[in-house]
């Protein structure tokens, strides 16, 4: 009889641990205020940032890989010297933007947050060269810890974005990133489970479910960033749509009719809707779940392709090219992908249903990941060729019919430079191989962390683009 | 991309869906589909705003969208 006294003695905290077991509440949004919260148009250049030199940074995915090698390229940016507008500054300091999906997101959410701070080593530490799969693995065992899991809507990813929150991030909010108030303007990009769409944490996207971004954590974003399907759990999110007075903007509307003429946008304007207007029949959205950021676009580079084609997004880039506010406009792509030589052509066996699944998932991600920087690289051609056209054609016309002018304005001519870090790029093909065929996880060796850090740097300065932009800036260092 | 100039007398800034994205007698890029043009405020001007399909431009003809002073 005494075991069963014990457990009656301990049934109150197995009920107070079992209700921890549910997910952290985001916070609902009281009033929906297109002026306020974390976005783009909130945040100023700062003292050495400026508009008409303005750099894109996209991280992807790919665990301690990815968040090695984007580091390097921040800390070859850091040590690159430039002049601009007669100032003498790092080019780490024109950042104005990073997008990022998973393991890449630790290293752009970490900047975000503590800047210059990356760099003293604490970065390092905490989570480049820390086994965070061990660390991970050891609070799943924890017997306290069984409870929360128990819990229906509390799964492994909320745990990695506590273990985060705590050892990562310091439990900062977005209100810090605010407080903060200048560039660069963080997009940490999940996966919206049910649309397939990229759901980026900016407020921009936070109104349409009315929660309030600043009050998130930013290691809960991360975690949501980098919750890999089948190894994390998606996390949970309320839907408080409905309830802030949210006013979509024009575009939404227009976009509804333009499913022939602009089917991308169409379907955005549909993906953006289904959170907050429902038709009767459709299935409720009471709740979002969100997975890997790599799911929807694996390089973090469809927030910036949408910025750069289009004048829709409140971060538009195309609108401030209109409006002539950016002279150089440099993307910087780092891409961590691999492609892993698997063994199974060795034999004659068919493949495990393993083998068979992995390569379903990941392979359709790498073809979609090399079709987005296929349409950069168009969008870039297309800015490039439009003004040479017209060049072209008053040239012409000024030697057959000098009094002849084409009829129309003047259309902006900006410098666009494209940069591309990727082991695709490693002259050696031992080498290449090497990077190509590491893993991906959240435990690597401080040696391969090393390497990759320097690898980042190494094929930021060898970019063709990249020399020419540094060539233009009169930049010295790397 | 498409290409639409907003023509106007005077140097104006255009708003398109509503959002400061250009000046007037300039080439805009824009992406395809439906948009709504107008110059914001003062509200001088007619017609009101264009609300128009972009489609099929390029930077050798742009969709040429005109806006005329409003005589009181």
């Amino acid at each position: 009889m005494r075991w069963q006294w014990r457990f009656l003695l301990l049934l109150p905290l197995l009920l107070v641990l079992a209700a921890c077991g549910s997910f952290p509440q985001n916070p609902k949004l009281d009033k929906y205020d297109a002026k306020a919260g974390y976005r783009f148009d909130n945040l100023k250049t700062g003292e050495k940032n400026t508009d008409s030199l303005f750099v894109v940074l996209a991280f992807s995915g790919g665990g301690t890989r990815a968040a090695s090698l984007s580091y390097g390229v921040m800390q070859a940016l850091r040590n690159t010297s430039i002049k601009w507008k007669g100032k003498t500054k790092r080019l780490l300091d024109e950042v104005d933007m990073i997008s990022s999906v998973s393991g890449g997101s630790f290293t752009s959410a970490y900047y975000a947050l503590y800047r210059d701070g990356i760099f003293d080593g604490t970065y390092e530490s905490v989570f480049l060269k820390k086994d965070i799969e061990k660390a991970l693995l050891s609070a799943a065992l924890s017997p306290v810890n069984w409870f929360k899991l128990a819990g229906g809507s509390y799964g492994r990813s909320d745990l990695a974005a506590e273990y985060y929150d705590e050892n990562v991030f310091a439990q900062a909010t977005f209100q810090k990133l605010i407080e903060k108030g200048t560039r660069p303007f963080l997009m940490l990009n999940a996966t919206d489970m049910t649309t397939g769409w990229q759901f980026p944490f900016i407020q921009d996207q936070f109104d349409l479910i009315c929660s309030d971004l600043s009050r998130i954590s930013i290691a809960r974003a991360v975690a949501s960033s980098s919750a890999f399907p089948g190894l994390l759990t998606p996390l949970t999110y309320e839907n408080h749509a409905g309830k802030c007075n949210y006013t979509e903007p024009q575009w939404v509307g227009f976009a509804m009719k333009d499913r022939l003429t602009a089917p991308e946008r169409a379907n955005l304007a549909e993906d953006r809707r289904s959170y907050y207007q429902q038709q009767p029949w459709e299935a409720k959205r009471k709740f979002i779940h969100l997975v890997d950021g790599g799911v929807a676009d694996n390089i973090g580079l469809r927030s910036i392709l949408a910025a750069l084609k289009t004048t829709d997004p409140a971060y538009s880039l195309l609108r401030r090219i209109n409006r002539e506010q950016i002279e150089k406009l440099v993307v910087i792509v780092v891409n961590a992908a691999t492609d892993p030589q698997p063994s199974r052509d060795g034999s004659a066996d068919v493949p495990s249903v393993l083998d068979v699944l992995s390569t379903a998932a990941t392979v359709p991600l790498d073809n979609f990941s090399f079709d987005t920087v296929n349409q950069l690289r168009s969008v870039v051609k297309e800015y490039n060729t439009s003004v040479a056209l017209r060049k072209k054609c008053n040239k012409i016309l000024k030697k057959h019919c000098p009094a002849a002018k084409l009829p129309d304005g003047e259309l902006y001519e900006l410098d666009l430079y494209l940069v591309q870090v990727a082991f695709d790029f490693i002259k050696d093909p031992q080498t290449r191989f090497k990077y190509k065929n590491l893993p991906t996880t959240f435990n690597l060796p401080a040696a391969t962390v090393d390497d990759l850090i320097e690898m980042g740097g190494k094929l930021l300065h060898q970019d063709k683009d990249f020399r020419r932009l540094t060539g233009n800036l009169g930049a010295t260092g790397g | 991309m498409e290409y639409v100039e907003v023509r106007y007398g005077q140097t104006r800034n255009v708003f398109i869906d509503g959002v400061e994205s250009g000046e007037t007698n300039k080439i805009l890029r824009v992406g395809p589909g439906t948009h709504s043009f107008d110059l914001g405020e003062p509200k001088d001007f007619k017609p009101e705003k264009v609300i128009v399909v972009v489609e099929n431009t390029d930077p050798l003809e742009p969709l040429l969208i005109e806006f005329e002073e409003k005589t009181s």
